[in-house]
């Protein structure tokens, strides 16, 4: 009887401990005089073996041709997504990869999560492969667009990477 | 055939004449009392009782015995044993009495022989096998953070504030495995994971400067961790345990979107044979961890032999050695993404293997000399696998040979000498060599009742590759004064100093934008202190313990920008000074179902130099550990609070390699553990729940570098 007591006190007290969390330290919250976007990418499936770099990029302009992937076109690139990771959270304004790729107001036409074999960052087309695009409203006939307005973030741009169904490949 | 005949006759009656003793060691409820002390005392030989109270003899010969047992807390009890008791097998019942008085526990190290802990002149804590044993941690830093008057900043010990968190500084506690110091040769670091905690006995922590007898690296304090005895019946420990980081409290720390996992195996064996034991475990732990690139793979191996000459006279030899394959998580991204590190730094890695040789040598000359000996080898070698490709392997020889004295019963004398020799070869820390030597004394007097005076005298002579010859004489001298039973009252001052490592004098590198040189020109950190401390049991469940002190720095160092050049080096910058207090309650309740211990520490830092507070020096620290033991259960729970520090590497900060770094609270973390044993089938069997940060709560301990974030273990033990 007196175990049954002990035992029920005991998950009363982890059920308090679990149920109170954290406090302490906390991160700075997005500038929202600047402009911006966020969301969250999901993998799914296993990484492959070798991959040294993924990246979240967007294009202010739509891939239709080769010559479109080129660097006055790329608005964004973030910071290194890690390997192996089965989710990614990320703002804009936290997780750019360098200064220069600050997101002004406007459009957006191509937004996808590419991986490298290479650890350098390379600018050619044929070191990148898409393996997840950015599809607004469910449509997934054509990568989704999205707007960035002054003094605003841009929530929910979220991305399904399917490692055993990867996205078309834009012009190569 | 007459010859067969005779061995089998020979052999029939050799055998007939050995055999077992066993006993069974139960409370006064009946249930069993682990790690009772069984001693036979014909044959001069101990026995430890199991998990479940069991302590065995084996190999015995056939005659009359006498056993008594001991074990802390209890009244000890005696049992005799007759031939026949032998023959038949038969196990002796022995139930123990809870003493009404605390026993006092008895310290090895302190002053490298056993004393009682009361009448020592230095602030001494004593984290026993039972404290230590309830306790599931990666290494032993994780225990050493809930003693009272410590405090951790990363991997950096602290004893009273005498250091804070300076990357590639040596330590400022002398840390020891059976007296045997475990600084590594180039960067003078404590590299805890190497360290066997689960074949630790008991840990010794001394608070205060300790050079008159230990030399160099003892200016802020002496830990000495005790293994355990090697059992003398054969004796298999395993150990597992497998758990997972919690999700990060805020979305965009989650980096990975898992549950982050580590894992670890122990397997250990003792046994002995007459004269002689042997142990080895064998440990390999695993972390994916809960920040990017701070994973790690570790196997420690650790190997003991003892060889008893005589019953005065003993011979051991110990071996540990870690090699580990871990990430290197340096400073955040920022604030925003805490657990992940600056993009420069990512993917670094460092490759080591660590290993420590020790010899030592006991021998009780006559009943009023004993002579020890201490040889020891320390070989490092780590790489670091990223760009820079710094590497470093060192070798540290030490030798040391001690004599104790009884002249009478009031005076003991202790004298020795010590010389070590330590090679670096490293690209980083350039190919320097170290030599030093020293030589002690200390005298113990208690002609006068109740008073123990203490006074000691080391002298060291360091000498660095390129550096001139440096001297240091490190006086001591300590008194304690018994009022009563219930107050004991010590005071005791001295001087101490740390010489630099070589890595401190030899550093030339690049890291994190910052270029870091050598400085030749650097000298011994040296300090004078004084304390004074008062222990009181008012009654037999009570216990308090203050000490004040103050303790004056000279040349201490730390990380400093040439203006000439603008480059960084290690140096002689700061004049400080400490003052201080801790208040340490101890209280037990239920006969002992319950043990707390409370601890509170003040601290007064100044950097008289600079005029401010010293970095990383918390100026409240306060330490509650609960211990609750209901049958088989048991219930830990340890908490600390550690306020905000004032001052912090705002160099880093200002020069943008640490964004957002300034951010910083005070330290409020409890861990707690839960452990169910299970007794009634063959093997027994401990279970245990391990919950670390219970409230998840976020906080760092040098800038930039999030401290873990709850996680959660569930672990196994099997003892047979």
């Amino acid at each position: 009887m007196k175990s049954k007591k002990l035992i029920l006190f005991i998950a009363y007290f982890s059920l308090v401990i679990f149920t109170s969390c954290g406090g302490g330290l906390e991160p700075s919250g997005p500038v929202t005089e600047l402009p911006g976007f966020s969301g969250k990418v999901t993998f799914v499936g296993d990484w492959p073996e070798g991959i040294q770099r993924a990246h979240l990029v967007v294009f202010r302009n739509p891939l239709n041709t080769v010559g479109d992937f080129n660097p006055l076109n790329l608005a964004f690139v973030g910071d290194s997504i890690p390997i192996g990771a089965s989710s990614y959270s990320y703002d804009s304004q936290a997780n750019r990869l360098a200064d220069i790729f600050e997101i002004t107001p406007g459009d957006y036409s191509y937004t996808a999560v590419a991986i490298s074999y290479s650890a350098e960052i390379l600018l050619d087309r044929s070191s990148w492969y898409v393996i997840g695009v950015y599809y607004a409203n469910s449509d997934t006939t054509a990568p989704g667009k999205f707007s960035v307005f002054e003094k605003s973030i841009t929530k929910n741009i979220d991305i399904i990477c399917d490692f055993n169904n990867p996205p078309p490949q834009p012009p190569e | 055939m007459k010859y067969i005949l005779f061995f089998i006759l020979f052999t029939g009656i050799t055998f007939a004449q050995f055999g077992n003793i066993s006993g069974e060691v139960t409370d006064e409820n009946g249930l069993p009392v682990t790690g009772a002390r069984a001693s036979l005392t014909e044959l001069n030989t101990n026995a430890t009782s199991n998990l479940r109270g069991v302590f065995t003899f084996s190999g015995v010969p056939l005659q009359d015995y006498t056993i008594i047992i001991t074990s802390l807390g209890y009244h000890p009890d005696t049992v005799r044993v007759k031939i026949s008791d032998i023959e038949s097998g038969k196990i002796h019942q022995v139930r123990l009495v809870s003493v009404e008085v605390v026993t006092a526990p008895v310290m090895v190290s302190a002053m490298k022989y056993k004393h009682a802990i009361d009448a020592l002149p230095y602030a001494t804590e004593l984290l026993s096998h039972s404290y230590l044993n309830a306790r599931t941690v990666q290494s032993v830093d994780d225990v050493l953070r809930s003693v009272p008057g410590v405090n951790i900043t990363l991997d950096q010990v602290s004893i009273r504030g005498s250091s804070g968190y300076s990357r590639g500084a040596g330590t400022r506690v002398m840390t020891a495995l059976d007296g045997i110091p475990l600084y590594t040769g180039d960067t003078g670091e404590i590299i805890w994971e190497m360290i066997p905690f689960y074949d630790l006995e008991n840990v010794e922590i001394v608070k205060g400067p300790a050079s008159s007898l230990y030399g160099s690296t003892a200016i802020g304090g002496v830990i000495n961790m005790q293994t355990r005895d090697i059992t003398t019946e054969g004796l298999t420990i395993l150990k597992t345990f497998y758990g997972l980081y919690d999700k990060p409290s805020h979305s965009q720390w989650d980096w990975s979107g898992q549950y982050r996992a580590f894992s670890g195996v122990t397997v250990s064996h003792s046994n002995s044979i007459p004269n002689f034991g042997y142990s080895v475990s064998l440990k390999n732990q695993t972390s994916q961890g809960y920040r990017l690139d701070d994973y790690y793979k570790r196997l420690t191996g650790y190997f003991k032999v003892k060889y008893n000459f005589s019953e005065y006279t003993n011979m051991s030899f110990f071996s540990s050695s870690l090699d580990q394959y871990r990430g290197n998580f340096i400073y955040w991204k920022d604030s925003r993404n805490a657990l992940v590190p600056r993009e420069e730094d990512r993917d670094q890695r460092v490759n080591s293997f660590r290993s420590i040789n020790a010899l030592l040598f006991d021998s009780q000359l006559s009943s009023s000399l004993f002579l020890g000996f201490r040889s020891s080898h320390y070989h490092t070698d780590w790489r670091d696998e990223s760009v820079s490709a710094n590497r470093s392997v060192s070798n540290l020889l030490r030798n040391e040979v001690f004599l104790a004295s009884d002249l009478g019963e009031e005076i003991k004398i202790l004298s020795g000498a010590e010389i070590l020799t330590g090679v670096v070869r490293s690209n980083i820390f350039s190919n320097p060599t170290s030599t030093g030597i020293g030589a002690y004394s200390q005298v113990e007097y208690k002609g006068i009742s109740d008073l123990t005076s203490v006074a000691g005298l080391r002298y060291d002579r360091n000498k660095a590759s390129g550096l001139d010859v440096v001297d240091n004489i490190s006086p001591r001298i300590g008194i304690n004064y018994k009022q009563d039973q219930s107050i004991y009252y010590r005071l005791n001052a001295g001087t101490a100093f740390r010489a630099p490592t070589l890595a401190e004098i030899y550093t030339t590198t690049n890291a994190s934008g910052v270029v870091i040189k050598a400085n030749p020109g650097l000298k011994p950190e040296k300090s004078a202190s004084y304390e004074a401390g008062i222990l009181f049991r008012p009654n037999n469940i009570l216990e308090f313990d203050l000490s004040i002190y103050r303790n004056d720095y000279e040349g201490l160092i730390e990380p400093e920008v040439d203006l000439t050049d603008g480059k960084v080096r290690l140096n002689n910058v700061a004049e400080a000074r400490i003052i201080g207090a801790d208040i340490v309650v101890k209280g037990r309740y239920l006969l002992d179902r319950v043990t707390y211990t409370l601890g509170y520490t003040w601290l007064d830092t100044k950097d008289i130099t600079r005029n401010k507070e010293l970095k990383y020096r918390p100026k409240h620290l306060v330490n509650f550990n609960l211990r609750f033991k209901y049958g088989n259960f048991e219930l830990h729970l340890d908490s600390r609070f550690a306020s905000k520090v004032k001052e912090i590497d705002n160099e880093l900060i200002e020069l943008g390699i640490v964004k957002e770094g300034d951010k910083r609270v005070p330290v409020v973390v409890s861990n707690a553990g839960l452990n169910y044993t299970i007794l009634k089938w063959e093997v027994p069997v401990r279970l245990n729940l391990t919950v670390n940060n219970i409230f998840n709560y976020n906080y760092v301990e040098i800038i930039g570098n999030l401290a873990p974030i709850r996680n959660i273990s569930l672990g196994v033990e099997l003892l047979y």
